[in-house]
């Protein structure tokens, strides 16, 4: 910290010279709450507002936007104009064809373009006094916490308009190139289908928070497969939730995975596919195995799939020895409701493909059993085999390579069980029907201790701090109007991953002052 | 507030300052002058007259002495081309100040603002002048292209270590008469307010 504090000092200096302002009573005025409003396209020129609550820091918030203005006052041609709006007193500049106009409104700074200012002064005066009740707003501004510092909404819907026009800006400067009629199609579907059913886009981030949520609104403008597979609700996890393993986990609930597989006939139907061609191969082949993909395999799931994949616990040296990379260890996590069934079917599999298992060992822990099964691979490799290990952990089954790695896979979800979860993370997760979770912490420390990064060098407090990340959890959620994603973390990242910046762009400059050796 | 957002506010500005450089030590009289300009002519006199307040201020404390050193640098190596640049300069900011110190009278008799206002915005101006003070010696060098760890650290021939020597000396020179002044003077008004134990910390350096 010392070092960032040497190297911060004239930065902070510099700071209050140009703007009058002490870092403190910057924050203060910036860190409170600051919400970016875009709200669409007239005349086509954007409107957007910048609305700050500067909570008790009125005065030194106005202070500053004034001294930011004042550097626009070399020009002669910005003239600025007082003017006000419902009784709001508000300057107003010209920066070429962009009208900017500034103002203060209880303890809110408003800053607008273009219109944007008197709409969210409607807004305010209108009765609703929170963007929440911004009609543009109202859904997306309900469905991500605005009470973080840095919030993000835009109403896409009427920034569709402009697409087209951004599209030739940018095509204007690239040679023309002849689309493919895959290329044509897509971009007709994207234009009609896709785009025109997104309707708002919100973004809620905090500085030194837990929680930041993305949220996009989307109302279908037609009977789309894709938008159905999208925004089908879903059982939320309900075995593998947030587990904090030592490595990283993926997992999804998919629903029933019986109506999954319609769906994803329907969408490989709307993709020009024959459906019905597709359900005759199928059921051919379900004849030649004698099984019933719907009722013997996919009606035994709960439709809740997982992967770890967990650090080596062990010494383990990847430069060296490129077998040590089978040192990780993978687990599958599978939601099972019907064990019996699912038995069955994979027995059969196992006949049909002449893989012929052999049971080595069944043994007892933590009041799980745990069967471990001989796969010789002669097929592939003569001599070699592989020794699959499995338990039930209630609606789980458990797979790994080895019985220790199942063992610790049933560790972690029964100590998982007792840990107590931060009330926010665990209310994001209620909904949550597929998560993503990394110990960025422990990842990089491994990642360091291999030297996996080769060049790139990072000072010692950088890998301290990257350290101190700790897990962040990505979740997915669907609605039938759009979907949620959140980003979820032990510790505050976002100010981690800043600290980590600021000391690698110091060592960088410092490696730089010393690369030339003296003469 | 969170403290600890205070170092990522700053490592933002960090990443700025060399852009920024050359506006702050050179820029701030005349932005202040010409925002004076343009709140004048909408009327609004007492930012105005903080504006001009500020831009005198920092000719007087900052912008004058630290040209006037520039020039007896220039002499003393015989640069009398430089040394005259700079006289002009001086002479021009002097100007620019009596005409800022008219107006800002002006200025003072149309916002008709109580002494409590009066004190609440020199409070400030104080605040960004200290800021600057410190600042000056330090970015001075810069705007002089010289950037003495960087000659110090990887200098190759005498004439790198002469630089960083002139650097060094300069950064002494306006530590001296822009920052310890600038200390002073703060020292002796918040000894006024009655602020002694400050007042005495700041003397102190």
């Amino acid at each position: 910290m010392d070092e960032i504090k040497d190297g911060l000092q004239q930065p902070e200096q510099l700071l209050t010279m140009l703007l009058g302002l002490t870092p403190e009573e910057f924050i203060k005025f910036i860190g409170h709450k600051l919400v970016f409003s875009f709200l669409g396209i007239e005349n086509n020129m954007p409107i957007a507002c910048l609305a700050i609550d500067a909570g008790e820091n009125k005065e030194q918030a106005q202070y500053a936007i004034e001294q930011l203005i004042s550097f626009t006052a070399l020009s002669g041609e910005m003239t600025p104009r007082e003017d006000s709006y419902r009784d709001v007193p508000y300057t107003g500049i010209n920066l070429g064809e962009l009208e900017i106009d500034y103002g203060f409104l209880d303890n809110f700074v408003l800053a607008g373009i273009n219109g944007g200012f008197e709409k969210i002064i409607n807004l305010y005066k209108d009765g609703g006094k929170s963007i929440e009740d911004n009609p543009n707003f109202q859904f997306i501004g309900k469905k991500i916490g605005l009470a973080n510092e840095i919030c993000l909404l835009a109403n896409v819907e009427q920034a569709m308009p402009i697409l087209p026009e951004l599209q030739k800006l940018m095509n204007k400067d690239n040679a023309p190139f002849e689309k493919s009629e895959a290329d044509k199609e897509f971009q007709q579907f994207l234009e009609e289908t896709i785009l025109p059913s997104i309707k708002g886009f919100g973004l809620s981030l905090s500085l030194s928070g837990l929680v930041h949520e993305v949220y996009l609104h989307i109302k279908p403008i037609a009977d789309n497969p894709i938008f159905n597979l999208l925004l089908t609700a879903h059982p939320t996890m309900s075995s593998i939730q947030f587990l904090p393993v030592d490595g990283a986990l993926v997992g999804i609930q998919i629903g029933d995975p019986v109506a999954l597989f319609d769906s994803l006939l329907n969408v490989a139907e709307f993709f020009g596919q024959n459906k019905e061609d597709i359900e005759k191969k199928i059921s051919e082949a379900e004849q030649t195995v004698g099984l019933n993909l719907r009722d013997d395999l996919l009606s035994a799931l709960t439709g809740e799939i997982g992967v770890m994949a967990l650090l080596p616990n062990t010494d383990v040296n990847l430069k060296k020895n490129k077998l040590d990379f089978g040192k990780f260890r993978p687990i599958l996590l599978l939601g099972v409701n019907d064990r019996n069934k699912l038995e069955k079917t994979a027995s059969k599999i196992t006949q049909l493909a002449q893989l012929r298992t052999k049971k080595l060992d069944e043994e007892e822990y933590r009041d799980f059993k745990i069967y471990t099964n001989l796969l010789p691979l002669n097929m592939l490799i003569p001599g070699a085999a592989l020794m699959p290990a499995y338990a039930y952990k209630d609606e789980l089954l458990i797979i790994s390579n080895s019985a220790i790695w199942v063992k610790d896979a049933i560790d972690m979800l029964s100590e998982f069980r007792q840990r107590n979860l931060n009330p926010e993370i665990e209310k994001e997760l209620e909904s949550s029907w597929a998560l993503a979770f990394a110990n960025i912490g422990e990842i990089s420390d491994f990642v360091t201790q291999q030297n996996l990064i080769g060049e790139l060098k990072l000072p010692e407090n950088a890998i301290d701090k990257l350290q101190d990340l700790g897990s962040i959890i990505v979740n997915y959620s669907a609605e039938p109007d759009g979907i949620g994603i959140g980003i979820l973390s032990e510790n505050p990242w976002i100010e981690n991953i800043l600290r980590v910046v600021a000391l690698g762009v110091y060592q960088a400059k410092k490696e730089k002052a010393q690369e030339q050796p003296k003469e | 507030m969170r403290k600890n957002s205070l170092p990522i506010i700053a490592c933002v500005i960090f990443l700025c300052v060399p852009a920024t450089n050359s506006l702050a030590v050179y820029g701030v009289p005349i932005i202040n002058l010409a925002h004076a300009n343009k709140l004048e002519s909408i009327g609004r006199y007492a930012q105005a007259a903080q504006e001009r307040e500020l831009a005198v201020e920092f000719y007087k404390y900052l912008s004058i002495p630290q040209f006037a050193d520039d020039m007896e640098f220039f002499l003393s190596i015989g640069d009398e081309r430089k040394a005259k640049f700079c006289e002009s300069t001086i002479a021009g900011f002097k100007k620019s100040m009596r005409e800022c110190q008219k107006k800002l009278a002006e200025d003072l008799a149309k916002a008709n603002l109580t002494r409590e206002q009066i004190e609440k915005y020199r409070e400030r101006n104080r605040m960004r002048l200290l800021a600057s003070a410190k600042l000056y010696p330090v970015m001075h060098n810069g705007q002089m292209g010289i950037d003495v760890k960087f000659l110090e650290t990887n200098g190759k021939f005498s004439e790198d270590f002469e630089k960083a020597a002139e650097g060094r000396e300069r950064s002494a020179r306006l530590y001296e008469k822009l920052t310890v002044n600038y200390l002073v003077k703060e020292a002796d008004v918040l000894a006024k307010e009655g602020n002694v134990e400050l007042a005495e910390a700041i003397s102190r350096g």
